[in-house]
């Protein structure tokens, strides 16, 4: 068991970072399960090499282990995959393998290595591992993170969500809920 | 005005049936001043069944941008509020610029410019529409060339400067990147335009047919990279050549009021209430322009130590510089000819 008390502000800036990175996640979910759909190969890499980068970071955010900051997303790959291998050494050695791989001249091994990241990006890392799951953990998120600014008083825009053809008036959450397998009971 | 049929109604659209439902619910909110385009991977021809689909809503002069989103089952829905005058603004920007200014261009608004400029116009008013009208595919084609080029140049600068400090997998990296961006800058020469790095393979798949001698020629580096980064690096030397090396080859200066406090392998760069620690080659730079040395001169004394081309150094500590240059602690040298 473990008890943590923050700032108010401090945790929402922090809760925020983690909201944007569980964001990044579930759209990367989308395109590896677009690009593998379609048999798009170049993608289906570069979004293997994404994940790992993304998973990395949110580890080591919700750590709260410091990074230094970086120039742009190829910097960061470096940043965050040299952070994670000063703390894990073996780990981070694992994922700079993944990140520098080339690329299997066969789509099915294209495939088994992709799912063979994804999976390890989960066990080691706590990573989402579907897109179902994706898209629940960064709803969770978002809605943890508008509840608690709420109750401090703090001014939110509701419009930021766009709601469907067919809204039920379930609210953002609810809708986002419902369209996943099996709605909140869900499969992950 | 001018008022197309919701996208698919018989004016092939590329949008897929499922969303346009979508596209028409957003319309049916719009404002008489505004206007709203559809854009993205899909439009342009690359996107698969989970792709998701850009929605830009324009609006009239002094609106503050925004970003909506909204989960759908199988994709979702990004729509973004623009401004009509911040888009007069970039249209004007990315159409007049040369490409001593590109270096400067976030990707961000290059991305959206070419966006725009295939974009499916839902309902466009006629103010709108006079500012649309510069958003070009063929000038954005003609920009992202260049400014790939630039990049690549940029990261091959600091995929050197990380071996030369014994970062090895940080090398690698980088020169791959760099491999990545010279394959846009020639797909985008050839007609591929769409900025996004993550579809370079597949535009090269589709303008050159996967699998064929010329893909894996252009890509080879991408797909299959070198073990070792020395290799790469001396390839990508000859690939990644600037029409004008002072493309990127600028001079830094410390801003006024910027103290430099240096320890060992590290410096502490402060101003005002900020302080920002850096290490590594640009620390000894810092080192060097505190004590009133050129930035020719810090540089290449570094560069001569560690054995990168000075050139190379220079261009891979501006990138580097980035975040210093952003918080105001590094200017460009004054009277020096970028």
């Amino acid at each position: 068991m473990s008890v943590r008390s923050d700032n108010g502000v401090g945790w929402l800036r922090w809760q925020r970072e983690l909201s944007d990175l569980e964001n990044e996640w579930m759209a990367l979910r989308f395109d590896l399960d677009g690009a593998v759909a379609a048999e798009q190969v170049g993608l289906i890499w570069h979004t293997r090499g994404s994940l790992v980068t993304t998973a990395a970071e949110l580890f080591l955010r919700r750590a709260r282990i410091p990074l230094e900051s970086w120039v742009d997303g190829s910097a960061r790959v470096c940043v965050v995959l040299n952070a994670l291998s000063s703390l894990h050494p073996a780990l981070g050695e694992r994922l700079w393998t993944e990140v520098l791989a080339a690329v299997p001249a066969e789509l099915p091994d294209v495939l088994s290595a992709t799912e063979a990241t994804v999976a390890t990006l989960h066990a080691e890392l706590g990573a989402p591992l579907g897109r179902d799951d994706s898209v629940r953990v960064w709803a969770e998120s978002v809605q943890l993170l508008r509840h608690v600014a709420q109750s401090m008083g703090i001014a939110q825009s509701d419009d930021w969500y766009l709601p469907g053809e067919h809204t039920t008036g379930a609210g953002w959450y609810g809708e986002v809920i419902a369209q996943l397998s099996g709605g909140a009971a869900g499969s992950r | 005005m001018t008022s197309a049929q919701v996208p698919g109604a018989g004016h092939g659209t590329k949008v897929p049936p499922e969303l346009w439902g979508e596209v028409a619910a957003i319309r049916e909110r719009l404002a008489v001043d505004e206007s709203c385009l559809v854009s993205g991977s899909l439009v342009e021809g690359l996107g698969n069944p989970h792709s998701d689909v850009d929605v830009y809503v324009i609006r009239p002069e002094g609106v503050r941008e925004s970003v909506a989103i909204g989960m759908r089952t199988s994709r979702y829905v990004d729509c973004e509020y623009v401004g009509l005058a911040a888009l007069r603004a970039l249209g004007a920007r990315v159409a007049s610029s040369r490409a001593a200014d590109l270096a400067d261009l976030p990707r961000a608004e290059l991305d959206r410019y070419y966006r725009i400029s295939i974009a499916e116009r839902v309902v466009v008013t006629d103010a709108a529409e006079e500012v649309l009208d510069v958003f070009r595919q063929d000038v954005a084609c003609a920009r992202l060339e260049t400014w790939a080029l630039l990049r690549a140049r940029g990261l091959l600068a600091r995929a050197a400067t990380m071996l030369a400090t014994g970062d090895r997998r940080s090398a690698a990296h980088l020169a791959r990147e760099a491999a990545l961006w010279r394959a846009t800058s020639v797909l985008a020469g050839l007609g591929e335009g769409y900025v996004s790095v993550k579809w370079t393979v597949e535009k090269a798949a589709r303008r050159l047919g996967r699998g064929t001698a010329a893909y894996e020629d252009l890509l080879r580096d991408v797909l299959r990279p070198p073990e070792d980064p020395t290799t790469a690096i001396e390839a990508l030397r000859a690939q990644v050549e600037l029409p004008d090396a002072g493309l990127l080859d600028h001079g830094l200066r410390l801003t006024d009021g910027t103290t430099v406090v240096s320890g060992p392998g590290h410096v502490h760069v402060l101003r005002g209430r900020r302080v920002t620690r850096v290490e590594g080659p640009l620390s000894d730079v810092l080192t060097g322009l505190a004590a009133s040395v050129s930035w020719e001169a810090a540089t290449t004394d570094v560069a001569l130590r560690s054995g990168i081309p000075a050139g190379e150094l220079r261009t891979a500590l501006w990138y580097e510089a980035g975040t210093l240059r952003s918080e105001g602690l590094l200017e460009r040298e004054r009277g020096v000819v970028a």
